[in-house]
């Protein structure tokens, strides 16, 4: 996995990207010999994994309450700011599920309440499964065997830039006709990134159908109505005019297996589970005669990793509590951004393991927080301690899962560095309050 | 620390023990031999109770991608079944789809020391380890699913040597950490990807053009060949569809001879007669397991009450997704090697379906002569949560508590059953049998289900009682590797048990067209795919134990 090119670079082969929900795992990256930190991706990667891999290792110091401190003083300081909460909300929730597992363990004994930075996004996901269920693809089944592939207000490309190569335009498929048969439509957007998205030489140029970006759910009523022969008397609906939504119609029946992809971050409509919903509900339908299935598109920061083993830990997939001494769920009113707006949370742990730039969100401002960081990552203010964390594969193993919540990747140690992993320093607290060294 | 269990009577029928009273010494986590003069640190006066090695469930869905999407389904188990944390134990919640930590205490107080987890999706397997790692106590495996992925099927259709299927085989178990290998539906998860709704037996599926009949040979074939211990585990072609008993008695029929493991029987063994179309194939199913010694089958016996089916079989579960109860289901196509589906299902004894599919499962146990080759399971959570395992052993050792059950449910399945006119009744050496040592001898764990110098110490000691539900709920005494980790069925210490593998040989040559494989249409590089120990943290969790293979024959 490691070659060795001159003196000081150091090349690994087949390194997987933590960097989004699609854990591509093919990227070369070259570390630089002089300080043994520096990273370059040699080949493949995106925006995200460069600025993930080669982000610079600087401002590594633990702080409380702005001020430099050893580890230890930031631990127990953490500790003791835990030690007075009745409630403590974990979240940001940026790890491997290493990670994931000592915050579940300090949660679990200490009563406080769990979610993820994208809970917004998952939830949207889980409460279709918690109320109706869906049918649901893999990777490597779109990449293989999809001849229809509907993006459902999502481009794809600005949530996994390298979607479309990995999963829709790869050089090859086991039973699909790349160039013949595959075929793609955008239903909202058209890729913001065109090139990342562009059909191989002789295959079909993708078709774009715009419609009222806020009302997916009633486009997927519509399609759903009109896949069941149903006759509409308007000519348009949410923008579209029939004509073009019965066209789509044709291309679904004629499909052998088409799959419905969306982003649930991305739907703009403010209940959109339901949108979801009426997609999973669309998908349900077609199966009673032909194959077509959804896929679910997010994941970032490990949020399907951290919802599994939430889930296999306490039963629920986040926004769940432990105060009462055993797990208690409620997808709405334990989402963490309310229990914070609401102060009903009275301290914060927020971990961002993965990028600098998943800030905790707002809160009052007697509720204290515990950031536990990628280094240099801007401490907001009223950050009352801050411990600088190791990124998981870059500087330390971990295990990540990928947006189709299956598929689990390892993730590799790249260089070393002195920073402590979550899991460390979670242990690190969770050892201070039990009143050991 | 020298450990006495004094004076017991002890079951250990790997042994010839048949209810012997006598001593078991322990010593560093094993069995050992009568000291000389040496005085124990601990002595367990065990007279008046029976002693029995640890049980063993080795089919029991405890881990997996599909088991949290059924608990992700089932918010409402969740909320209704509750397990606090305590100073020794975390929290957890469910019970058919129980969370990790609470599977392994729960097993533990009911004096289980081991469950294998028996549908791995091989791309799945590393979150399934990661999954494991978290279940305390019990020792644990999975057998890794092959029969429905495009690699093999294309070698398959290819005709691909013997040779090169072992290899494949070999390589998979060990790239996944499997104990064994489990066949779903042969072929039939891969053609419902392609809209194939129905397979039999031979029927050529759609694309490959290669048969179940033909995927089953091939797996079983080259499992025997590699030597791995456990014959291959069988979900057979027609789950749940009525007549399919015709289909399983031909699957044992074209075997060959070679071993095989039936799972969850009750579900493959049902007739097409009478009124409803519904009937009992028990009794042939037996006959033909009584008459062919290759064959090995648990039962899946289902117990009245909400439970929650998760299987891999996508072709089975959207056929039976209409019977959802509660209304919600899903199911999955999974990259290019299987497919998994969560329907919750209600069984009620009023119901003359659910009502003979109970009767089937007990007459399958009752007819079945040969208690090495049944085995006790529920296919948990499929029939039921392993939860009702006490209450099972009472409806197979009681028959008059067996008839009063069987007078409670719906009047047209009892007149449909047999099962009044059964008189057999287990006795404790029997459940002894298959509940440990047969579990232990067909998965090749040498040194478990059995109590003889050098065995493990993982013992479970009971208090005998007319009401074998009470006495198998809350055993006395739980040994895990010599620790005492349960007492009158609570837990009084968490250890970490053992993750059970094979890891049969391989020619590396069938590295170069899988790296190709995954290269070109897995999307993921194989170096990624294969898990290894040193992918996982040194916390005691990931204690990996090979088990050795026969020798592998020439092809």
């Amino acid at each position: 996995m490691t070659t060795k090119i001159a003196n000081t670079v150091r090349q690994f082969k087949n390194v997987p990207c933590p960097f989004c929900g699609l854990c591509c795992d093919d990227l070369v990256v070259e570390r630089n010999g002089k300080d043994g930190k520096k990273l370059k991706i040699a080949k493949n990667g995106c925006d995200l994994a460069r600025r993930g891999f080669e982000a610079p290792v600087a401002g590594a110091v633990p702080k409380i309450a702005g001020k430099k401190a050893s580890f230890d003083e930031a631990v127990a300081a953490a500790a003791a700011i835990l030690k007075n909460s009745d409630r403590p909300l974990f979240s940001g929730m940026g790890t491997d599920i290493e990670g994931a597992k000592a915050v579940l363990q300090l949660a679990d004994g200490i009563g406080g309440v769990v979610d993820h930075a994208a809970s917004h996004a998952l939830f949207r996901n889980f409460r279709v499964m918690q109320n109706s269920g869906w049918m649901t693809t893999t990777v490597a089944e779109i990449r293989n065997r999809a001849d229809l592939v509907i993006f459902a207000g999502t481009d794809g490309v600005s949530v996994s830039p390298r979607f479309f190569e990995k999963c829709i335009w790869p050089k090859k498929a086991l039973f699909t006709n790349l160039q013949k048969e595959r075929e793609v439509v955008f239903l909202g957007r058209g890729p913001s990134i065109p090139s990342a998205a562009k059909p191989p030489r002789g295959g079909k140029k993708p078709t774009l159908i715009s419609y009222d970006t806020k009302c997916l759910a009633e486009l997927f009523g519509t399609l759903r109505a009109l896949y069941h022969g149903r006759r509409l008397d308007a000519k348009q609906a949410v923008g579209v005019a029939i004509s073009d939504l019965e066209k789509l119609i044709e291309k679904i029946k004629a499909a052998r297996y088409g799959v419905i992809v969306w982003a649930s971050g991305q739907i703009e409509e403010t209940f959109g589970d339901l949108a979801v919903q009426a997609i999973a509900e669309f998908i349900k339908d077609i199966n009673e005669t032909k194959r077509f299935a959804g896929f679910p598109l997010g994941g970032g920061d490990n949020a399907l990793g951290v919802a599994q083993t939430c889930t296999w830990q306490s039963g629920f997939p986040l926004r769940t509590a432990f105060g009462e001494g055993h797990p208690v769920h409620d997808p709405y009113l334990l989402s963490g951004r309310r229990l914070l707006v609401e102060g009903e949370a009275d301290a914060l742990v927020w971990t961002s393991a993965f990028r600098g730039d998943l800030l905790p969100p707002k809160r009052p401002k007697d509720t204290p927080c515990i950031l536990i960081g990628v280094p240099g990552m801007k401490v907001s203010p009223g950050a009352d301690v801050y411990i600088p964390v190791a990124t998981p594969g870059v500087d330390h193993t971990g295990s990540f899962v990928r947006t189709d919540s299956v598929v689990a990747l390892p993730l590799r140690k790249l260089r070393d560095n002195d920073l402590p992993s979550v899991a460390e320093i979670v242990g690190a607290i969770e050892t201070v309050m039990r009143g050991g060294a | 620390m020298l450990i006495r269990l004094k004076g017991g009577r002890v079951y250990d029928p790997a042994n010839k023990i048949n209810g012997k009273i006598g001593d078991i010494y322990v010593r560093n986590g094993r069995v050992v031999s009568r000291p000389g003069t040496e005085k124990p640190d601990q002595v367990y006066d065990l007279s008046g109770k029976i002693v029995m090695a640890g049980a063993i469930d080795l089919h029991s869905h405890i881990a997996g991608g599909k088991l949290n999407i059924a608990r992700i389904l089932l918010p409402e188990e969740h909320r209704d079944m509750v397990e606090d944390r305590t100073r020794l134990k975390r929290s957890g919640s469910g019970e058919p789809t129980m969370t990790s930590f609470t599977t392994g205490y729960r097993y533990a107080e009911m004096g289980y020391t081991a469950a294998f987890e028996p549908a791995m999706v091989p791309v799945n397997a590393r979150q399934c380890h990661l999954e494991m790692a978290d279940i305390p106590i019990i020792d644990k495996g999975c057998y890794a699913m092959i029969g429905n992925d495009d690699f093999f099927l294309r070698m398959l259709a290819a005709k691909k040597d013997k040779k090169a299927i072992r290899d494949y085989v070999a390589w998979m178990m060990n790239a996944t950490g499997a104990l064994g290998v489990k066949v779903v539906n042969p072929g039939g998860i891969s053609a419902f990807k392609f809209n194939g709704r129905k397979l039999d037996l031979d029927e050529k599926t759609p694309h490959y053009g290669v048969t179940p009949r033909e995927v089953l040979l091939s797996l079983a074939g080259a499992l025997e060949g590699l030597g791995v211990p456990h014959p291959l585990h069988v979900h057979g072609c027609n789950l749940g569809v009525p007549g399919n008993v015709e289909t399983t008695l031909d699957t044992i029929a074209g075997t060959g001879g070679l071993p095989m493991h039936l799972t969850h029987i009750q579900f493959h063994s049902y007739g097409a007669e009478g009124d409803r179309k519904f009937s009992s194939g028990a009794a042939r199913i037996a006959e033909a397991i009584n008459k062919n010694k290759n064959i090995t089958a648990d039962v899946g016996q289902i117990m009245f009450g909400q439970t929650v089916t998760a299987s891999g079989d996508t072709m089975a579960q959207h056929a039976h997704s209409h019977l959802a109860n509660p209304k919600k289901w899903v199911c999955m196509d999974i990259d290019c090697q299987a497919g998994c589906g969560l329907v919750p299902f209600r069984y009620r004894d009023k119901d003359f379906v659910n009502a003979l599919q109970w009767a089937i499962g007990l007459e399958t146990f009752l007819l079945v002569d040969d208690p090495w080759r049944i085995f006790l399971t529920t296919d948990h959570p499929n029939g039921a949560p392993f939860t009702s395992y006490p209450h099972l052993i009472r409806l197979l050792m009681d028959r008059s508590f067996r008839n009063d059950m069987l007078a409670t449910v719906n009047k047209h399945a009892r007149v449909a059953s047999n099962l009044g006119a059964i008189k057999r009744e287990y006795s404790l050496n029997e459940i002894a049998i298959m509940t440990r040592a047969a579990p232990a001898r067909i998965l090749g764990l040498k040194d478990r289900g059995h109590l003889a110098v050098g065995a493990a110490a993982d013992i479970t000691v009971y208090s005998e009682h007319a009401n074998k539900e009470k006495m198998f709920s809350k055993p006395d005494y739980v040994f895990k590797d010599g620790q005492l980790v349960a007492r009158n069925g609570r837990i009084v210490d968490v250890v970490w048990g053992t993750t059970h593998v094979v890891r049969p040989e391989y020619d590396s040559a069938i590295e170069r067209p899988l790296k190709t494989f995954f290269n070109d249409y897995q999307g993921i590089a194989l170096d990624n795919f294969v898990v290894r120990e040193g992918d996982f943290p040194e916390d005691g969790r990931y204690r990996f134990k090979a088990h050795p293979t026969k020798k592998r024959r020439a092809a």
